[in-house]
């Protein structure tokens, strides 16, 4: 299932017959904009691969770009400019996109008038599993375990919360990273375009010998660790509060540290399976 | 004593289970009000100044739950608590007993906390680095404001 997208080879789309030298890109999720530069236009075509299922290219009408990507003419190197800022350069081109498409996801996120959280999201029978947490915790792992027990995939970055907490997908490659390096996976499965609602709210992050044993949240608490890792709680507080606790009231809540991914799959779906979303544990405090 | 709350400050959502989330748009807080905090709140939310005695049941105020949540709600700013001088002839409730309520909660310390404050994140903060921290409880981990 593994494979490195940028090699591919088989991205043929309508996406590089708007890209020309020097032109700037418009990418459109969630009813927000993002400009893009690519120095080598043909890389358009990898560059959509990494962006989220359903995102719309297009020339860009007006704008400077706000993401570059400029490419070496005598060697394989990348450079990523966030604005005028250099984020990084590579020699491996799925990273240099992965950091584009990671700074798109961050401007619609920032830009757009629905609620993203950063977390990686499933969804089973209908309905989502949201993991907030930081970079590093361990998200993507997880997900993919989810994905490989048939649950459908929704994000390994953002949920996308509406006003009244329904749960949208904004499914981008999964990174997975390992001792030989990353690789960037897009399930088949991936989940319902509509929303669905909540079913749970897992916080969790990988601990080094440690096996899932986790502390029920009560509806409040779900809430407030989700608007820690909300990119709209301190620009737009009311919008995030209203769908964080939306979310919250439909979904259990569970936080714990965890061992290996695959056992914590297993362990979250047989929980889900012995409570009914809605059903909060009540009296529930947490760490 | 007198407690008093800022109208127009705050923002209110119910959480379910007697839970209150606030956020405060002087501070970019958010708090979680549990138990008596969220009955107090849900007395005071309105704004203006109230006495004690009224905002809480008869039953609870002058309890130490009662004084440790008050207390909390005056640590995180939510409320204003003013004593009155000795000896209010009506108060049912006066310095010295608010003293006396406050400092048994305090020896208390409750584990579990009646408010828990975020300081609402960034958006770079919350996705890279997981935003503030609790106040209570949680991985403090704090953040530039």
């Amino acid at each position: 299932m593994m494979r490195n997208l940028a090699r591919s080879g088989h991205w043929r789309s309508a996406a590089q017959r708007i890209a020309s030298p020097g032109s700037v890109l418009s990418i459109e999720s969630y009813g927000a904009s993002v400009n893009v530069e690519l120095s080598d236009p043909t890389l358009v075509e990898v560059l959509e691969a990494f962006l989220p299922t359903g995102a719309k290219l297009s020339e860009a009408s007006s704008g400077s770009a706000d993401v570059t990507l400029i490419s070496s003419s005598t060697t394989p190197r990348y450079w990523v400019r966030f604005g005028e800022r250099t984020i990084g350069w590579s020699d491996e081109i799925d990273m240099a996109l992965w950091w584009v498409a990671n700074a798109v996801g961050y401007l619609i996120a920032a830009r757009t008038s629905l609620t993203f959280v950063h977390a990686g999201v499933v969804e089973v029978d209908g309905s989502a599993i949201i993991l907030p947490g930081r970079s590093r915790w361990g998200k993507s792992s997880l997900v993919a375990a989810f994905v490989d027990r048939g649950c459908g995939y929704f994000s390994d970055e953002y949920a996308v919360l509406s006003p009244d907490g329904m749960v949208f997908p904004f499914a981008s490659p999964i990174r997975l990273r390992s001792d030989i390096g990353a690789k960037h996976w897009l399930p088949e499965s991936v989940g319902s375009p509509g929303g669905v609602p909540g079913r749970a709210v897992i916080v969790t992050r990988f601990r080094e010998g440690a096996s899932w044993n986790p502390s029920p949240l009560s509806a409040g608490l779900v809430a407030m660790r989700v608007l820690r890792h909300s990119m709209a709680a301190r620009n737009h507080p009311d919008q995030a509060l209203k769908a964080v606790t939306a979310l919250s009231r439909a979904s259990l809540g569970f936080e714990g540290p965890r061992g290996e991914a695959g056992a914590t799959a297993d362990a979250v779906l047989s929980l889900l399976v012995h409570n009914s979303a809605g059903d909060h544990l009540k009296g529930g405090a947490g760490a | 004593v007198t407690v008093s709350v800022e109208k127009e400050r705050f923002l209110r959502v119910a959480c379910g289970n007697g839970e209150q989330i606030v956020f405060d748009r002087n501070r970019d807080e958010f708090h979680l009000l549990r138990g008596v905090a969220a009955e107090i709140w849900e007395r005071v939310a309105g704004g203006g100044t109230f006495h004690i005695s009224d905002i809480g049941a008869p039953e609870i105020v002058g309890t130490e739950d009662f004084g440790a949540a008050l207390r909390e709600m005056e640590k995180a700013q939510l409320v204003h608590v003013e004593e009155d001088a000795d000896g209010s002839p009506d108060a049912k409730i006066n310095r010295r007993a608010w003293i006396g309520i406050t400092g048994k909660a305090a020896a208390a310390a409750t584990v579990l906390p009646f408010v828990m404050t975020l300081v609402a994140p960034r958006p770079r903060l919350a996705m890279a680095h997981g935003g503030g921290g609790d106040s209570n409880g949680g991985d403090s981990n704090g953040q530039q404001r």
